[in-house]
């Protein structure tokens, strides 16, 4: 998993510390921004393999963010996270182009899975 | 007041509430979240540690610090529904005006955050005690709060203060930003006007009236079930 580079999007400081602590631990490349429109200059700085980025945010929110990011980096992979169980969400964020779409509270090891799967689909060339 | 009347003002009561519990209970959600990431990352550090390094105890102990924080937030978050809730038990209650909106501005940060609006305490250190129905009070502040919020463009900014005036109180929410009409205000400024009636008081001041922005509730001191 080493050289992984993601990038952990939520409007909850403590949550996106946590995650990407826990992240790191395993070898992955993390960062974290806890607002939408963050993520997107971030991700024009620096490149990653993978965002993972909250649907309910204050401003840009997940659904904006994969909007943005599928119009401007096609190749880079989005993972949406909610913590309201939204199957229309989920549908949307599909529609979108995001990669897949994960439920609060965060199963780490279930996140890792996902996030591997979503940069091989990249290296493959696509979802 | 007639029958379909009183069903749509029960209804929008029942909103209210609805709206507040759904709010605070996507609060407590994140705190759960974040006390299990922050356990998650705790048992993570012991892990890493078991092989070959010792404990990191000043790592963990300032983890164990965050989780503490995370229960104390739960806690407040908890005690603010609480007071809420028991808000509805009784028509008349005889209360602490201070206290209550207080409870109405933390209840409604979510939706300030998630408005980008910075929504502001400025109650004065004078307590006022009122006998009203405190249910209806928070409505009529919420729905004030909530138009401000709708029409935030520029300032982002609201303020929510009260002066003890005569025989009441006059409680004044304040937004940066001019009062912008949707196909819902109409309704919100008339549900105002019957919340403030129903309690015997009145709205000094539209949000819509010069100078823009500006909500002026007058509260009396006393008002009596009877007269509900």
């Amino acid at each position: 998993m080493s050289g992984l580079r993601v990038l952990f999007v939520d409007d909850e400081e403590e949550l996106v510390s946590a995650v990407v602590e826990r992240l790191q631990l395993r070898g992955i490349e993390a960062r974290g921004a806890t607002a939408g429109a963050d993520a997107l200059r971030i991700v024009e700085r620096e490149s990653f393999d993978v965002v993972v980025a909250d649907v309910k945010m204050p401003g840009l929110g997940g659904l904006e963010v994969v909007r943005h990011i599928k119009a401007l980096h096609p190749g880079l992979q989005v993972i949406l996270l909610s913590g309201h169980g939204s199957q229309t969400d989920a549908k949307e964020g599909r529609r979108l182009g995001a990669f897949d779409y994960v439920e609060k509270p965060i199963d780490i090891e279930i996140l890792i899975d996902i996030l591997r799967n979503a940069a091989a689909a990249t290296e493959q060339g696509g979802r | 007041m007639s029958d379909s009347e009183s069903r749509r003002r029960l209804d929008e009561s029942i909103a209210f509430f609805g709206t507040i519990i759904a709010g605070q209970t996507h609060e407590i959600t994140n705190v759960l979240n974040i006390i299990s990431e922050l356990s998650g990352l705790q048992v993570d550090l012991l892990r890493a540690q078991e092989q070959d390094a010792p404990v990191d105890l000043p790592r963990l102990q300032e983890v164990t610090t965050r989780i503490q924080n995370q229960v104390h937030r739960g806690e407040t978050i908890i005690r603010n529904i609480n007071g809420f809730a028991h808000s509805a038990d009784l028509p008349v209650a005889v209360f602490d005006l201070r206290e209550v909106l207080e409870r109405v501005l933390f209840l409604a940060q979510r939706s300030a955050r998630l408005a980008q609006v910075e929504l502001v305490s400025d109650l004065p250190p004078e307590s006022i005690v009122l006998e009203s129905n405190p249910f209806c009070v928070q409505q009529a502040v919420f729905t004030c709060i909530d138009l401000a919020l709708r029409s935030a463009s520029d300032i982002r900014r609201v303020v929510v203060d009260y002066v003890v005036r005569g025989d009441g109180a006059e409680i004044r929410v304040t937004s940066g930003d001019p009062l912008t009409q949707d196909e819902n205000t109409e309704d919100r400024l008339e549900l105002l006007q019957f919340l403030l009636e129903s309690i015997g008081g009145s709205v000094v001041k539209r949000p819509g009236d010069e100078p823009a922005g500006v909500s002026v509730l007058r509260i009396p001191r006393h008002h009596s079930a009877e007269s509900e």
